[in-house]
């Protein structure tokens, strides 16, 4: 039982590590905690079903749809919010209100859009096999998950270091006026960022739906805590460091499960954020400089 | 501040003009209570939960309801009196459970209060009804302890709990169960409560309960964890306490665990198209209690599904109809009262009497201590997602 | 309007008055924090912590409401200063996870502890002791506290730590003071409001301290507005009432707030209250108690 669980806080913590790598991208580049992150969330799932669903699209294509509806969306709402807010001056704190009330405003669209009825997508959307092997069992959608996954981490990490638009995102994260003065066109860039970081939170909310067999209008809200546990303990700004956090609160999840204080997973979580904020806020990864703002 | 000022030391006339408009507003809205004989339009507050985390049950019930008070109108049940409903959203909340209840007592004038459609709602504003003396008739909440909050409050359901119960004695025997587990939601009275109940009932009747796991939140949808824990114990029969749009996911993650001969059972949010949409072939093997089943050959019953499903193109649930059942019966105990007033509407409901419902299969049902009484029927969900009434083999 | 059309209004409206009131105080609690330039979401924590040892204590002891409500203030104060030495050193974002994980564990543990808090069903039966009257008087002294506060040294001191942290230190402004101070008071104000709370609303359940009431108490700061104490309380009473002058959207409630927040985060990032505060400045002036005026000590 012991491996089986371990796989299971292994995926669990994977799609927690998309999400993650999203509100990692943003908070980095623009000093932007956006809450409404796990709105986007929803929105690509509940994208992802309706095509299915209704108009019957294949999977994979289901999903580009679903993800570059996420990657839009979010950069929608950096267009429409974040950006003027920005141009006046906003400050960290009303970028975290704002996206909060961005996130309130899409939730309650998604309630009105999905009638407040918990969905699934449809049997058959991907083939339901089942492997076994040494007392573990995974299913062919966690495989794809698992896959998925990974590709998307190490597609993500060479995005970020071998690519133009990546140095640029981290020249960005260093320094905004060092990056202008480079000649970076920074609105552009922030654009991108966000388009990215829309597309990631869009890939975890729809892997996540067809795993679990759910998707409704409140599916993103405990991702995005989770998310924020993630960051800090990994280490603000690490790719490498949001990753190993997110499996390692998958793992402690399921792990709090099996030593018997299931109930408590959450004051277990937040108990691990609130220490690692109180005495080493950098995280595990993150750099040895001033804590950032 | 200064009109104020005026208005006190002002003319006489200005104050007793406002006691006029208000002693007319007074006069109309007695009035009103107490005109029997002529049309008269009788107020009834329906508070639900339209929005946040119960509505998807809430909105369920109001499409129902509106059903039943558009029969109970063009029907001419009551004569030239027309029952018309004042919606009211609690928003999933306690705060605002209170507060609705309060406006529709007091601001709305209403006759009589039908609706509610979550347990902690129902605790928090149903002794504000009573203290506000209007008669109610909540309809959805199924709590133990709201027969106990005073002579105002009535119960259109009752507990779920000594039906699941009534189930496990049942089911024992029948499918020779040695060993349990129970998954629940912590988040939710009613399931917290039912956990360890059920667990005692499993006990009684000689069945180890081998693994007791909590989902937290309602919005959880990864039972991974709890449920390769409970897999591994191997047990006959799992208790599935949670939300009925969780239910559904559980089935499947379950059966993916390994648990592919383990029976289920549940309460009231086992029955719903939802689950057996979203579990699909991995339901087979449910069971269920209900007072209430869509294939119920009463009459009523029959024309009240015909009527649901032509109106809203989908099959009505436990919910809709616990809303149209309330509404039925407050039609009735309007009807035996003669009148919109509060007064005569609490005699009513007090005076012992049988009304026409559409659970069960009799179709009479009468309150026994403040609460209806009910017929608990036994279902399984079989392999091809059907339902099947259980009677215990 | 006559004074028994008031007091009809009054019983119809209470809970929502009542409720209005309530919010305005852990409103104008956040104020502080945020005019320190602490970015605090704890508010709904001690809420929480009032509410539940108030409620507690006047259920299982039978102790009377002013001992339940201290009891509360003071164990919220209490867990506060014991939390506030190494988060205070936290800037921004990441003092504002910090005090939100705080919420979550808070919620959790309220959810999880039966047999203290009765778990998901919560206390019910909490004596109804406190009206419409007392949380008027509440607010008013705690409006009253918080203006005079704001013009003296320490409201100062908490804009200059606002608006440059730096400068301020370098100025000669002992910092961490300052900023556990307001911490401190935000606290209090949190931890009264619901302890009052528990006694308004009879009943306490888990899930009303959540993210959706941290969300509610933010809207309604900003809407009025953090230039002056009375913008929270105006924002909160606004907020609070909305669904009774909303009827039609109620439905659409969460989306209207949330749009409320952009809306004002955007373009009115002073509040409803600034283009009111020209016109006190005036009145001010008038009563020789300007923001300049007391410079001179």
């Amino acid at each position: 039982m012991l491996l089986q669980q371990l796989v299971n806080g292994i995926i669990a913590g994977s799609v927690y590590a998309l999400f993650a790598l999203g509100f990692n991208l943003v908070l980095g580049a623009m000093n932007i905690l956006n809450v409404a992150q796990g709105a986007v969330f929803t929105w690509s799932a509940l994208v992802g079903f309706y095509l299915i669903k209704v108009y019957g699209l294949p999977f994979p294509l289901a999903l580009l749809a679903a993800v570059a509806a996420g990657g839009l969306l979010n950069m929608l709402i950096e267009i429409l919010v974040f950006r003027p807010l920005r141009n006046r001056g906003g400050s960290a704190m009303s970028t975290l209100v704002a996206s909060i009330g961005v996130s309130m405003i899409l939730i309650s669209a998604a309630q009105t859009a999905s009638d407040a009825q918990v969905e699934r997508f449809p049997f058959g959307t991907l083939p339901e096999i089942q492997w076994s092997a040494l007392s573990v069992r995974l299913t062919f959608t966690q495989a794809v998950v698992l896959v998925t996954t990974l590709a998307t981490m190490i597609g993500t990490y060479l995005l970020l270091h071998r690519t133009r638009l990546g140095k640029a995102i981290r020249t960005m994260a260093f320094n905004e006026r060092t990056a202008k003065m480079l000649g970076i066109p920074t609105e552009s860039v922030a654009r991108w960022t966000f388009f990215l970081s829309g597309a990631l939170g869009g890939l975890a909310g729809v892997l996540l739906g067809l795993m679990f067999s759910t998707v409704h209008f409140l599916m993103g809200e405990p991702y995005v805590l989770k998310g924020f546990a993630a960051i800090v303990i990994g280490g603000f700004g690490s790719v490498i460091g949001v990753i190993v956090a997110s499996i390692m609160i998958g793992l402690a999840e399921v792990f709090s499960t099996v030593i018997g204080v299931g109930a408590f997973r959450d004051v277990i979580i937040f108990g691990m954020l609130f220490m690692f904020l109180l005495f080493r806020p950098n995280g595990l990864f993150g750099k040895d400089e001033e804590v950032r703002p | 501040m200064t009109t104020l000022l005026s208005r006190v030391a002002g003319p006489v006339r200005t104050v007793s003009r406002r006691a006029q408009t208000l002693l007319i507003a007074t006069a109309l809205t007695v009035g009103a209570g107490t005109f029997t004989a002529s049309a008269e339009d009788i107020k009834i507050g329906v508070p639900l939960s339209l929005s946040g985390s119960v509505a998807f049950a809430g909105t369920k019930m109001k499409e129902a309801m509106e059903l039943a008070f558009e029969e109970v109108n063009s029907s001419g049940y009551l004569g030239a009196n027309k029952l018309v409903p004042v919606w009211a959203d609690d928003r999933s909340s306690q705060p605002q459970g209170i507060s609705v209840t309060q406006q529709l007592a007091l601001r709305d004038n209403v006759s009589a209060i039908v609706g509610y459609t979550a347990s902690n709602i129902c605790l928090a504003s149903l002794p504000v009804a009573q203290e506000l003396k209007v008669p109610t008739l909540q309809s959805d909440c199924v709590v133990p302890g709201l027969d106990a909050i005073g002579n105002y409050v009535y119960n259109g359901v009752r507990p779920y709990e000594s039906f699941v119960l009534e189930l496990v004695d049942k089911l024992v025997p029948a499918k020779q169960i040695k060993t349990a587990a129970v998954i629940y939601l912590r988040e939710n009275p009613v399931f917290t409560r039912l956990a360890p109940a059920i667990t005692k009932a499993f006990e009684k009747n000689g069945v180890k309960v081998v693994a007791t796991e909590a989902v937290t939140g309602g919005g959880d949808a990864d039972f991974s964890a709890q449920l390769t824990a409970i897999a591994n114990t191997k047990p006959d029969i799992l208790a599935i306490l949670t939300l009925g749009g969780q239910v559904g996911p559980v089935m499947v993650q379950a059966r993916r665990a390994g648990m592919e001969k383990t029976l289920f059972i549940g309460e009231q949010s086992f029955d719903s198209a939802d689950v057996r949409r979203i579990a699909g072939p991995n339901a087979a093997g449910s069971y269920y209690p209900s007072h209430w089943f869509a294939d119920s050959p009463l009459p009523r019953n029959q024309a009240y599904v015909k009527a649901y499903r032509a109106k809203y193109n989908r099959e009505p649930d436990t919910f809709a109809t616990n809303g149209y059942n309330g509404v039925w019966l407050i039609a009735q105990i309007v009807k035996k009262a003669g009148s919109g007033d509060r007064a005569k509407i609490l005699a009513a409901m007090e005076s012992p009497g049988v009304y026409d419902t559409v659970f069960g299969t009799e179709g009479k049902t009468k309150f026994e201590n403040r609460m209806l009484t009910m017929t608990p029927f036994f279902f399984t969900i079989e392999a091809d997602g059907k339902i099947a009434r259980f009677e215990g083999k | 309007m006559s004074f028994d059309g008031i007091a009809l209004w009054i019983r119809i409206y209470d809970h929502t008055i009542a409720t209005a009131l309530i919010n305005s105080i852990v409103s104008l609690g956040l104020y502080i924090s945020l005019r320190a330039g602490l970015f605090n979401l704890s508010v709904v924590a001690f809420q929480a912590l009032g509410a539940y040892t108030a409620g507690i204590l006047a259920l299982r002891l039978n102790l009377p409401t002013p001992i339940g409500v201290a009891a509360g203030v003071a164990l919220s104060l209490l867990i506060g200063t014991v939390l506030v030495f190494p988060i205070l050193r936290l800037k921004g974002h990441y003092l504002a996870i910090a005090t939100l994980s705080f919420g979550a564990i808070v919620q959790a543990l309220a959810l999880n502890l039966d047999d203290l808090t009765n778990g998901p069903a919560g206390l019910i039966g909490v004596p109804k002791t406190v009206t419409v009257w007392h949380l008027l008087v509440v607010l008013i002294a705690a409006l009253y506290c918080t203006w005079i506060v704001q013009f003296s040294r320490m409201g100062r001191a908490w804009d200059a730590i606002r608006t440059d942290e730096s400068a301020a230190r370098a100025m000669g402004i002992n910092v961490e003071h300052y900023r556990l101070v307001a911490f401190l008071a935000t606290t209090a104000l949190s931890a009264l409001a619901g302890a009052l709370w528990a006694h308004v609303n009879r009943v306490i359940v888990p899930s009303e301290f959540g993210f959706g009431q941290l969300t509610l108490a933010l809207v309604n700061t900003l809407l009025g507005g953090i230039s002056s104490p009375i913008g929270p309380v105006l924002g909160a009473i606004i907020v609070s009432t909305m669904p009774d002058w909303l009827y039609k959207f109620e439905q659409h409630r969460e989306a209207l707030i949330g749009a409320i927040l952009v809306v004002v985060v955007i373009y009115l990032p002073n509040g409803l209250v600034a283009p009111l505060r020209t016109l006190k400045s005036a009145l001010a002036r008038r009563f020789n108690r300007t923001a300049l005026g007391t410079a001179g000590k």
